[in-house]
This record gives structure tokens, C-alpha cells and sequence, in this order.
């Protein structure tokens, strides 16, 4: 870690050091703004977003996720790059940066730019930076793609709303659900230094959209929206908390995303939980799956979890536990009831519901119709009647339907599959063992 | 009652050719079929017809269905022809003919309980869902001359939909993006409109890369590589989001694209 040395390091070391640093931040999405070319300068956006390749731990790459530096003057326990960690350091110039985004674009390897940065100097110093190479990639290279760039807490209100400019999306990471948690892990930062930029971008982003009502050519300021994380896991808040905060974010900060992190214990410190079997995953999944229920489904953080029931259940999806817990309210019509009752039916979600809401104004629907329409009746068929008739006479019953649910085994993204099937032969058998070469005729030879 | 089995060639104006000449001789929709290739199978009591594309019927069919089933309607339709699937012909004409018959036919869409509706939009679907996944998967290499080129095997006829983003985004870039499957090409000169090149005489042996190319390869595979959190590896994750059928074609998982064949 010479001093000379980092002069001279290649842009693929650079590149190497800083995606590494870079990979812990969840956020790698390019969706939320649709921007057609003008039919002069490289790029365009898609409200929907673009996945452009999946890394081995199956998280998409859409953006080029990589920090302006991993020099930092905090000292967050969790963090790989805090002050007191010695990891090789590196640091591009925003012209390296413009490169390699216009560079990887052009070969539609990404999808634009996510830019975050350790703290170097001083808040402002680092704000600066960013700004920096946002106006030299959007102004001299012209490039008209997705960027995502942090906003770093404590930064001069002037040059956040000056960034917001040229961003697509903004972000600030909440980094703990609660301050105590924050206190405890990250003594540099603090809850009102992170919620008072946080305030300033969606009273930005509803300005923006106040003036572009009127003009249409007014500058967009952050027209992606703003997103935060969490991560969960290494300080001991319960689910309960932890939604609560996300419910809270997305109705007071008008959040258009919250990302949730399983905790990876990166460096050893006492202020840390004891090493376990990998990161929480499965606690993160139920997480976005509650946090779906909450931007999609119309579900309250309350109706999910609440002060007796902390935590979600390990066996149950969020949503069939809920509906497990109001069996009072199902059967549900699928021929008469309202769209937001039919949501709340498991096994069916946003596009299925949608779908039934159409289809039924022109036919009576059917169990076969709703498979068609992508119901999954295995699940939703204890919860609603088709005509007034359930699929299969079952009773409601709430032991009955959980032992059901739980015989079809939950399908989840990160297990690692161990059965594998594979077809049967004859030389499986245990006794019939393969011939040492020089024995012989060996099985190999007959077959 | 008598079946009557339409055989066209496989691209929309061969279908739509097909469709004109289903309702110029009033056949019924639920006893007509429209195929794009000469049946295995022949059925004993249907009547084939071969069909020869002509431009003039199949614009005044293009004309009507974008008029009554809408931009968004059309879109869906021309999706789902763009299939692979044999019976995509057949789907889409008996649904446009039963939209056809509605007031508004672009409603017919959303008559997701009938079987030939149900079809189209999952036709729709897939077409759509790997052209989507196609737009990020696409990997251009920039020849000697300045020209960005790709590759891509889709089992869907995307491409299209493919030229249309591309030459959005890239307007000052050509490029070329050639479907091996069906040796179809996207040709795009800067600022000119894209067009299809079917079955040109490509010579592979022009296409060095350019003194940049290796670097910028190099590049992006260290990223991808750095990029995952080994604590959270998953393999199968990674094969249900990203299938192999896509990979000999993407940089990140070939060591060059000469090994390509």
C-alpha cells in the first residue's frame, strides 16, 4: 500500500479495488424513468429498468456499481472500507469514470452508472467529486443513460440539489433501522444528518414535478426517485421494527424504494453479532416480500406484524400467514369481489388480479379460466369460490390449510438445491462395482 | 364441415396475406387454420392452400388491424406472430377475428378466459419476455472500422423489437446485429433509420476488432467477477436468471468470441 504505487495503478486494478468495495450496496436497479434518445447522443432509459447480466451470486448487474474512492475518514463497523481496515485503497478521476461508463455502454454492457464514494476530506469534498464527474459525463460526454449516485449525509444542501440535476435516481443509505443501531455501528453518522437530505431530495423531486406540470422543459430533478437500504441483521432490531421503518419511509419520504441487506460480516469487531451460517437470508427474503405487500398489495405494516408476533414466520410466506390469521375473511368470489380483496388471496398476485378483474366483465370465470390467467390454485383454492363453489370441498380450517401449505414446500430463491433426479440404471446398485483396470473384463467394456 | 388449412410464409405480411384471403373467402375462424410451414401431419379432411405474400393485401390488413385494435393492441399482436411457436398463426387469426366482430376490437385482449386470447397473450409473453431479456444480453464488439457488432441465437423472431432500441439509444453508432439462427441482420448507419438484411454475404474474415476491444473485454469480466459477494453465491440463481442458451454469446462468459461458433 505504498503511496507510489497508486499513481501508477492501471485502471484494472482501480476497477477491481473499487467494484469490490462497491458490492456490498444493494441498490442495482436502472428503473424508474423513461427517456427516449433525441436521436443525437448515445442513450436512452426504460421505465422498466434492464437486467444486463447476473453475477454469481444471481444479483443483477444493470449498472457499473463502483465507488469514487474507497478512502474513508468513518470508521462504520460493518464497513469494509472504514478507516482502521487495511485494504489496498484506490481512487479514479472522473474522466477514468466517464471512460468506462461510455466505454461499457457503448457495448450495452450496463445500463448506466451507480456512483457512491467513501468520504474523502470532508462531506462536501466528496459531494464535490461527484458532482463533478456526473457534470463531466452528462455535459462533455453527453451521455444520456441511467445514473444513480449517492448522496452523501452532511453535504451542502446546494450541492445535493445541484447533483439532483443530473441524476436519475438518488440515494442515502439509512444504513440501520434504528439510531441507537446507527450509534452503536456507525459513530460518525448520524439519523438526523441522513433524514435531513433525505427530506430536502423528495421536497425536490415534488417541486420538480410541480414546475413540470407547467413547463414542459423544466429540469428534472432526481426523476427516478429516491431509494435507501438496510441493513438487517447486525444490530438486533425485529421484523416488526424494521417494517415499521420501511412503512414510514415510503409514506413520510415518499421513498420509491427500500432495499434490505443481509448483513456479511466482512471485518472481525466486537460490536458485531457472532459469526453464523452465512448471511440472514431468508429473513431478507420475507422482508421483500413484506415490503411488496406493502408498495403493491395495499397491506399496512400493522396488519403483518404487530407487538406480540415480532417476527415473520420462517415456514410461511407473509401473505398466507396473514390470510391464514383472517380466515373470517375468505371465501373470497373471484366473480364478485372488489380488486383489492381479490389481491389479498394467496396465490394471486398484482398481474393475475388485474387479469381477473378484466376477464370476468366478459365471461363467468372458471377454476380451469384462472389457471389459464396464472393463478396458483394449488395455494389460492382454500381461500376462494368460483360461482359459489370452492375447487375441491375443503373446510376452513386453520390447522388443516397450514398443514396443506406447508406439504406444497415453498419454492425459495437462494436455496441451494440438493436433490437432484436423474435416471435409473442398472449399474446403480451398490454391489455392482466398477472393475480396477488389469482385472479383467470390466463393466465398462459391456456397456 | 369442411377445414380449411392456409399455408404462408413464416413473416407477418405472409400471415396477414393469409388472413385477408381467410376472410375474401369467408371461410369460418373456428374450422381455418394458418401455418407458416408445410405440415408434418396432413389432416385427411381439410383443404390446403398455399398462400403467396402479396404486399397490397397484407398492407390493407396491417392498415385495419393498427386502426381498430390500436397501437397497444397491435403491439400485443405483432408480438405474439413474432413467436416460435407453430400454432402462432392460427392463435392470432382467430383472435383478431373475434375481435374483429366487437365494437371495440382492441377489448378483445382482455378476454383472458377465451382459449384463442389466452393463446395470443402468452405467445405475447414469451416473445416479449426474451426480447426484453435480449435487450441487456446483447454484447457488441467494436470492429476495426468503428462498427459495433453482436450476435444473438434467440428462439423468438425479436429482432426487430431488438433494432428499435438499440437505435434509439445509439443513434451516432452503426451498428450490426445478426440473428445466426435465422441468419437475419439489423443493419444501422448513423442518423439513417435500421433495416433488415436477410441472408447477406457477410465476410467474417473482415471483422477484426479494434486495438480497444481486448481492453474493454478484460475490463468488464474483472467487474463481473469482483462484482459478486462470495458469502451469497448462487449458482442455480444465477442459471434461472440469466439461462445458458444466452451465455456463449455474452463477453463476460466466453474467454473470446472467436470461440464461438
Amino acid at each position: 500500500m505504498e503511496y507510489v504505487s497508486r499513481e501508477t495503478m492501471g485502471i484494472r486494478e482501480k476497477l477491481g479495488i473499487l467494484s469490490d468495495a462497491a458490492k456490498y450496496d444493494v441498490a442495482c436497479t436502472s428503473s424508474g424513468v423513461d427517456r427516449r434518445g433525441n436521436g443525437k447522443d448515445m442513450g436512452s432509459a426504460l421505465a422498466s429498468g434492464i437486467c444486463h447480466s447476473f453475477s454469481a451470486d444471481g444479483r443483477c448487474i444493470s449498472l457499473l456499481k463502483i465507488l469514487l474512492t474507497n478512502e474513508c475518514i468513518y470508521d462504520c463497523k460493518y464497513c469494509i472500507n472504514r478507516r482502521s481496515n487495511d485494504v489496498p485503497r484506490a481512487t479514479f478521476t472522473p474522466e477514468e469514470i466517464c471512460d468506462l461508463t461510455i466505454g461499457f455502454y457503448r457495448r450495452n454492457y450496463i445500463e448506466g452508472l451507480f456512483l457512491s464514494s467513501g468520504i474523502v476530506g470532508s462531506p462536501d469534498v466528496t459531494m464535490e467529486l461527484l458532482y463533478r464527474t456526473l457534470y463531466l459525463l452528462r455535459n462533455h460526454y453527453h451521455f444520456r443513460g441511467y445514473i444513480h449516485v449517492k448522496a452523501i449525509p452532511g453535504a451542502d444542501p446546494r450541492l445535493i440539489e445541484k447533483t439532483g440535476l443530473l441524476t436519475d435516481r438518488m440515494s442515502i443509505n439509512l444504513e440501520l433501522p434504528t439510531a441507537e443501531g446507527l450509534r452503536m455501528l456507525a459513530p460518525n453518522k448520524h439519523r438526523r444528518n441522513i433524514l435531513t437530505p433525505m427530506r430536502q431530495i423528495q421536497s425536490g423531486i415534488t417541486a420538480s414535478q410541480n414546475e413540470l406540470a407547467i413547463y414542459r422543459h423544466a429540469p428534472r430533478f432526481v426523476p427516478a426517485g429516491q431509494s435507501t437500504q438496510m441493513i438487517i441483521g447486525a444490530t438486533g432490531e425485529s421484523d416488526y421494527q424494521i417494517l415499521r421503518v420501511a412503512e414510514s419511509l415510503y409514506q413520510k419520504f415518499s421513498l420509491k424504494r427500500v432495499f434490505y441487506s443481509a448483513f456479511v460480516r466482512v471485518n472481525d469487531d466486537k460490536a458485531l453479532p457472532a459469526p453464523t451460517g452465512g448471511p440472514p437470508l431468508l429473513r431478507e427474503h420475507r422482508l421483500y416480500q413484506a415490503d411488496w405487500l406493502l408498495r403493491y398489495y395495499g397491506f399496512a405494516a400493522g396488519e403483518l406484524l404487530n407487538e406480540k408476533k415480532q417476527n415473520f414466520n420462517i415456514l410461511l410466506d407473509p401473505k398466507c400467514d396473514w390470510a391464514l390469521g383472517h380466515l373470517e375473511q375468505f371465501p373470497v368470489e373471484i366473480q364478485t369481489a372488489d380488486y383489492q380483496m381479490i389481491l389479498r388471496v394467496p396465490g394471486i398476485g398484482v398481474k393475475s388480479a388485474g387479469k381477473i378483474v378484466q376477464a370476468r366483465r366478459s365471461a363467468r370465470l372458471t377454476f380451469p379460466d384462472l389457471k389459464k390467467i396464472g393463478v396458483v390454485l394449488k395455494r389460492a383454492h382454500y381461500f376462494i369460490t368460483c360461482n359459489g363453489k370452492q375447487m375441491y370441498p375443503v373446510r376452513l380450517d386453520e390447522d388443516f390449510i397450514t398443514r396443506n401449505l406447508l406439504y406444497e414446500r415453498e419454492k425459495l430463491p437462494f436455496e441451494k438445491q440438493q436433490i437432484t433426479y436423474r435416471q435409473l440404471s442398472l449399474f446403480d446398485d451398490c454391489r455392482f462395482q466398477p472393475v480396477q483396470e488389469g482385472e479383467g473384463i470390466g463393466w465398462k467394456s459391456i456397456s | 364441415m369442411e377445414e380449411h388449412i392456409l399455408i404462408c410464409e413464416d413473416s407477418v405480411e405472409g400471415i396477414f396475406t393469409a388472413i385477408y384471403i381467410a376472410y375474401e373467402k369467408r371461410y369460418r375462424p373456428e374450422t381455418t387454420g394458418i401455418v407458416t410451414s408445410e405440415e408434418g401431419n396432413l389432416r385427411l379432411f381439410a383443404v390446403y392452400e398455399h398462400i403467396l405474400t402479396d404486399p397490397v393485401k397484407s398492407g390493407k390488413v396491417f392498415r385495419t388491424l393498427r386502426e381498430r385494435f390500436g397501437e397497444e393492441g397491435f403491439y400485443v399482436l405483432c408480438l405474439a406472430l413474432a413467436s416460435c411457436q407453430e400454432d402462432k398463426a392460427t392463435a392470432v387469426y382467430r383472435c383478431v377475428a373475434k375481435g374483429l366482430r366487437l365494437r371495440r376490437p382492441y377489448r378483445i385482449l382482455t378476454q383472458h378466459a377465451d382459449t384463442d386470447v389466452d393463446r395470443v397473450q402468452k405467445l405475447k409473453y414469451h416473445a416479449w419476455h426474451e426480447m426484453h431479456q435480449l435487450l441487456g444480453f446483447v454484447r457488441f464488439r467494436e470492429l476495426k472500422n468503428g462498427v459495433l457488432f453482436s450476435e444473438v441465437c434467440p428462439k423468438n423472431n425479436v429482432l426487430a423489437f431488438l433494432a428499435d432500441h438499440f437505435s434509439d439509444r445509439f443513434p451516432g453508432e452503426h451498428f450490426l446485429i445478426c440473428d445466426l439462427g435465422r441468419n437475419l441482420f439489423v443493419v444501422h448507419e448513423a442518423g439513417q433509420p435500421w433495416f433488415l438484411a436477410c441472408d447477406p454475404h457477410v465476410k467474417r474474415e473482415n471483422m477484426e476488432e479494434s486495438a480497444e476491444e481486448a481492453r474493454y473485454q478484460e475490463l468488464f469480466r474483472h467487474f463481473c467477477h469482483k462484482i459478486a459477494i462470495e458469502a451469497r453465491g448462487s449458482e442455480a440463481l444465477q442459471k434461472g436468471m440469466l439461462p445458458l442458451r444466452f451465455r456463449p454469446y455474452m463477453t463476460e462468459f466466453t474467454n473470446s468470441f472467436q470461440n464461438i461458433k
